[in-house]
């Protein structure tokens, strides 16, 4: 039952017959007393590691929530292996603590950080972020791919407004950051003094400045999980001298069964599997983890528990993937989200959303398929530099409704997208597209709170005008 | 490295790191400020004290409902250090979201 509601934000006005909730200013100052003291104290003096520290409900793209719970010792094990793993962080750290403390990826990293002694800034609107790294300008910072998706997208726009000098030169600094650090550099070898020096310059100039707009020019490291990052995203990052981790982990494993390691990682895994957990791939390709970071079940639900467990005690995450031979992880679209096509073909529509959302006109993209003809997709364009497009190209327009409905704007987005499937075979290809005026939202339910599509959501919603990309 | 039940981890933490700073956030003013180490560690048992006098229990539930804050951090601080068990919501999470999580969390 609940009992007592504390309110943390003072700007909360409180009704004079509410009883039952108090300000967290005022609720602190309540168990000022010896008595109170001594029941603290006594009960640090219980703490056990078997004692469960969390129930963190599972927001899955469908089914009824499942609470997991995780115990003291799940999250000290978490940090064993992240010891283990994650050698080039220390108490100089500073680490921004952005992504909802209530995401497992956040809560173990940002309780992480105090084991470390690492300084934790607390960015409290997420809307705000832009502004918050450039006053504090961490070393460390946890995000999920969109993070990143933005600032390529906003690095891809300067370049191409840029002038022929500066866009070659910026080339040649990818070009030469590549090649320092995902050939010299990940292979933990020495590179020729040349190529080195010039690194040296770009890093000192051009990097540095890139990543000073955004705040990120202290950066030591950051950790990316969540959902699939483009490929192309990544190298481009790693490219310019940003350390992206990326990795793979889940509320039930205490976030981490696999990430990056510092040097020795392969662009297209989600890294190597942590110290001390074991990975197998079982029926369906589905990836089975076992370790001391695996939950000790859903609370209250013993048969969604034992459901979720091999005979052989392996959790079964319900994601599917490949192990490589250096025991890295690579993801693949489960069976269950594959769209059959209509002629019986199957299509990954993760793996072409992920592509898709490299193009920085892009923001939102859902792609359609399942029992259709043909792949389909809505998109949500980015309309902070669609309108500076249209203005350039004198298309004018009454609202962002309006905007999206004019054929030159549509075949301009449609052509953009056929350059990114150039390499997809023909079925796998978006024939067909419809460009929305307002976004997928937590609040409509579109989007789970980790940002994932709810897809029958959106099917349901959007069927009026899907149909009509259908018609013949 | 030494390994601590999160109950006590910060106030290990706080004899360690004493004055260094161990979060920075915003006022509602609109400007950074920062705790130390030892700071964290006596708002976290202040809370845990205002727990044990609300009577709550080892293995009780509490659930947060917020966006990112330091008195977010506190208050999962001072519920292990009363063994109870953190319940975390989405700040956007919708109201039936909510209900159906105060209510299972029983």
């Amino acid at each position: 039952m609940l009992k007592k509601i504390i309110v943390f934000d003072n700007n909360v006005v409180l009704k004079p017959e509410d009883k039952t909730s108090i300000y967290f200013d005022d609720f602190i100052t309540t168990g000022d007393n010896s008595e109170s003291l001594a029941i603290v104290n006594a009960r640090l003096r219980q703490l056990k590691f078997s004692d469960l520290a969390t129930i963190i409900y599972t927001s899955g793209t469908t089914g009824e929530p499942k609470g997991v719970m995780l115990t003291h010792d799940n999250y000290i094990q978490a940090f064993k292996i992240h010891d283990i793993r994650l050698t080039q962080c220390s108490e100089k750290d500073i680490s921004m603590c952005f992504l909802p403390l209530t995401h497992i990826f956040e809560k173990a990293w940002t309780y992480y950080c105090f084991h470390r002694g690492i300084t934790v800034v607390v960015n409290r609107d997420p809307t705000k972020i832009q502004q918050t790294l450039k006053q504090i300008r961490p070393t460390l910072m946890s995000n999920v791919p969109r993070f990143w998706e933005k600032v390529y997208d906003g690095i891809q726009q300067r370049i191409e407004t840029a002038s022929g000098v500066t866009k070659w030169l910026f080339e040649d600094c990818v070009r030469t950051g590549k090649k320092h650090n995902l050939v010299y550099r990940n292979q933990r070898e020495r590179p020729p003094i040349g190529l080195a020096l010039k690194f040296l310059i770009y890093k000192f100039t051009v990097f540095n400045l890139i990543k000073r707009v955004i705040g990120i020019d202290r950066g030591n490291f950051f950790p990316v999980a969540g959902a699939p990052l483009s490929d192309k995203i990544n190298e481009f990052m790693q490219s310019i001298d940003v350390h992206i981790i990326y990795g793979y982990g889940l509320s039930e494993t205490t976030a981490t069964v696999s990430c990056f390691l510092e040097k020795g990682f392969t662009i297209g895994t989600v890294g190597k599997v942590m110290p001390e957990i074991e990975v197998k791939i079982g029926e369906n390709n589905e990836i089975l983890v076992k370790g001391k970071t695996v939950m000790k079940g859903y609370y209250n639900k013993p048969a969604e528990t034992a459901a979720a467990f091999t005979d052989d005690g392996f959790f079964r995450t319900g994601d599917a993937g490949k192990l490589t031979e250096n025991n890295e992880i690579i993801l693949t679209e489960r069976i269950k989200d594959l769209y059959k096509t209509s002629n019986g073909k199957y299509i990954a529509p993760q793996m072409i959303e992920t592509r898709m959302t490299e193009d920085k006109f892009i923001d939102q993209i859902a792609v359609i398929g399942d029992e259709r003809k043909f792949v389909s997709a809505l998109i949500f364009p980015n309309f902070e530099i669609l309108k500076e497009y249209a203005r350039e190209h004198n298309i004018s327009y009454g609202s962002v409704e309006e905007l999206v409905k004019n054929k030159d704007i549509h075949d301009f987005i449609f052509g953009r997208i056929e350059l990114l499937q150039a390499q997809f075979t023909s079925y796998e290809k978006i024939k067909k597209i419809t460009l929305l005026g307002h976004p997928f939202t937590m609040e409509s339910g579109e989007l789970t709170n980790t940002l994932k599509l709810r897809r029958k959501v959106i099917l349901e919603r959007y069927a009026d005008v899907i149909d009509k990309m259908y018609v013949e | 490295m030494a390994y601590y039940h999160l109950g006590e981890l910060v106030h290990n933490q706080a004899q360690k790191y004493k004055s260094r700073t161990s979060l920075k956030f915003l006022l509602s003013n609109g400007e950074w400020t920062h705790i130390s180490w030892e700071e964290f560690s006596d708002r976290i048992i202040k809370t845990a004290q205002a727990m044990a006098e609300m009577q709550i229990k080892p293995e009780d539930k509490i659930g947060v409902y917020s966006q990112n804050m330091a008195k977010y951090l506190i208050t999962d601080f001072a519920a292990y250090a009363n063994r109870a068990i953190m319940t975390p919501m989405y700040a956007t999470s919708s109201p039936s979201q909510v209900e159906y999580i105060v209510n299972d969390a029983q």
